[in-house]
């Protein structure tokens, strides 16, 4: 046994003036099939309160579950902060979870599948319906990008075409596997919170 | 060879003696929780010989010999035998001060006193607190507190806890000293009778056929190797080698504060929850006032498993009943048909204004500078 003072869990209270600070939240969200709760599984560090079910629909065909309601991932970082991660459903009768999971994000994520051209177009009307519930830096995440002879940079600006993003948008590859680009991801939403309250600030 | 009780001297009397002669040999200790070995060099301790099964061993030979001793300082009467000129055994050793020692063990000492402030012995029974801390907004708990916490259940003692839990009886009243200093547990006076067979559930089994928990052996790989991962741990087992209940399904409240008023009754046709089923923690998240959705609110399994049928209320707060819906709480209905009726046509109109995230007023410089700080040290 150390001889450190015993531990103590942390009971966080209102804040003096009666409101408590709340933990930060960024929305995952994207077409189906495009990764999101592999991206979410990626990085949280407590186990995601996936809702998978199995597609009783046509969709199956892409792929055998599917989430309805939400993903849910924490991820605490080594300072003691945390983030929260939720991720939208991924069909459109569960669309109605939008505006709820939407309200506090500070960001999002927009995940789009590279290897399916009518991921992009969906993506669209979420990036188009996500931006009108709230005016937060997103970024646009693109997966699916590992099968040989895909061209990258080709997808990529296709995406940003067909999502009418500019050049300052934030397009990027991503697999949603993978920790360091979903680090990545969160780092360039990070940066843009806060470029927008600090406008000179420095690019990640 | 000298042989005594420790009846009239206390070990430290002992030690002293021996550091303040510089002497040599090996101290044999027989004491009422176990027995021990301390070997000395010119009055300085080198190594330390535990014959008592510790759950976590020290890996540092300092460690060994600070941990033996105040086991054998703290445990009760015993006999002690002095064999002069004994070598120290073979393997790792230091050369650790008697007074530098016995200072660490006072220490621990005073720290052991504060803990049985809370937490009085090994033998004491802890429960749950019914209600979360007042005015407790968020609840954060370390893996390690998680590890003990769902192992409180107002019938296990400390020692079962910490052997359920693979610590040191020490290490586990710590641990729930900080559970107890943060008004999350209680501890009792004596077992309360033992629980209904029906929530004694076996972790390998779902907890109920509505939940499924990710398997999250992936996201384990990338993680210390000492995290707990609710619903991706091994099974704690009891001493006796049974398994306890899965930790995550103890993981969340899914009762609403007693206080607050039954809800309207849920527009569905589907059937009643099932009374034996543990809580769903997605679940219990969603019906959560919205300033505790996204803590570690403890649960009061105790009030859980008397009162299950108020643990499955429908929370006041519509939009997570809609969500419960949506959750696939009754997965052959409609979620249509399940909201009531209630037909959606695409997304829900969006405010006339977006929201700015520069207008949170809890989004802020420092706050951000922080989380980017601690993305990339992850």
């Amino acid at each position: 046994m150390s001889h450190q003072p015993a531990p103590r869990a942390l009971v966080r209270r209102n804040r003096a003036d009666g409101r408590a600070q709340r933990p930060l939240k960024i929305v995952v969200t994207g077409p189906f099939a495009a990764g999101k709760s592999s991206l979410i599984q990626a990085i949280s560090e407590v186990a995601v309160l996936g809702t998978e079910r199995e597609i009783s629909d046509d969709t199956r065909a892409c792929k055998e579950t599917t989430t309805v309601a939400m993903d849910f991932g924490r991820v605490s970082l080594p300072n003691g902060l945390s983030l929260l991660l939720f991720g939208t459903p991924g069909q459109r009768r569960f669309e109605v979870m939008w505006e709820v999971l939407s309200e506090g994000m500070i960001g999002f994520v927009l995940l789009v599948n590279g290897a399916d051209e009518r991921s992009a177009a969906e993506a669209a009307r979420q990036l188009e319906t996500f931006r009108a519930y709230a005016d937060v830096p997103f970024v646009v995440g693109v997966s699916h990008l590992d099968d040989p002879g895909v061209d990258e940079a080709a997808v990529l600006a296709s995406v940003r075409d067909r999502l009418d993003l500019g050049d300052e948008a934030d397009v990027v590859a991503c697999d949603p596997r993978s920790r360091e680009d979903v680090k990545a991801l969160m780092l360039r939403i990070l940066f843009g919170v806060l470029r927008r309250l600090e406008p000179i600030a420095a690019v990640p | 060879m000298l042989t005594g009780t420790l009846d009239d001297f206390t070990l430290q009397d002992v030690l002293r003696l021996i550091g303040g002669a510089r002497r040599t040999g090996g101290l044999d200790i027989t004491r009422d929780g176990g027995a021990g070995s301390l070997f000395f060099r010119d009055g300085a301790v080198r190594s330390a010989t535990p014959r008592y099964g510790r759950r976590t061993p020290a890996s540092t030979p300092q460690g060994a010999i600070e941990d033996l001793t105040f086991d054998l300082v703290r445990w009760g009467r015993g006999d002690f035998t002095w064999t002069p000129g004994a070598a120290t055994p073979a393997g790792a050793e230091t050369s650790l001060d008697v007074d530098a020692l016995l200072r660490d063990v006072s220490r621990r000492l005073e720290e052991l006193a504060e803990i049985q402030t809370l937490v009085p012995s090994e033998e004491a029974v802890l429960t749950m607190a019914p209600q979360p801390p007042e005015g407790a907004v968020q609840i954060n708990v370390t893996p390690a507190e998680w590890r003990v916490l769902v192992l409180v259940d107002g019938h296990r003692t400390v020692s079962e806890i910490a052997g359920a839990a693979h610590l040191d009886d020490l290490e586990a009243m710590k641990l729930l000293f900080g559970l107890a200093a943060a008004g999350l547990v209680t501890a009792g006076s004596s077992p309360a009778p033992a629980p209904a067979p029906a929530h004694e559930t076996p972790s390998s089994e779902p907890a109920s056929d509505m939940t499924d928990m990710t398997d999250m052996s992936a996201v384990s790989d990338t993680l210390p190797e000492d995290t707990f991962l609710p619903g991706a741990v091994e099974p704690a087992e009891e001493p006796n080698g049974h398994e306890v209940p899965a930790p995550a399904m103890a993981a969340f409240d899914l009762a609403p504060p007693a206080e607050t008023p039954a809800p309207e009754p849920v527009r569905t046709a589907a059937p009643a929850p099932d009374p034996a089923e543990e809580p769903d923690p997605f679940l219990a998240e969603l019906a959560m006032e919205p300033a505790d959705a996204f803590g570690l609110v403890p649960p009061a399994p105790a009030e859980a498993h008397e009162a299950p049928a108020e643990a499955h209320e429908a929370p006041a707060v519509d939009r997570s009943t809609a969500a419960r819906e949506l959750a696939g709480l009754f997965d052959d209905v409609d979620p249509m048909q399940a909201l009531g009726g209630m037909a959606f046509d695409g997304p829900p109109a969006p405010p006339k204004t977006p929201r700015r995230v520069e207008d949170d007023d809890q989004v802020t410089r420092g706050l951000i500078s922080r989380l980017i700080d601690g993305v990339k040290g992850l």
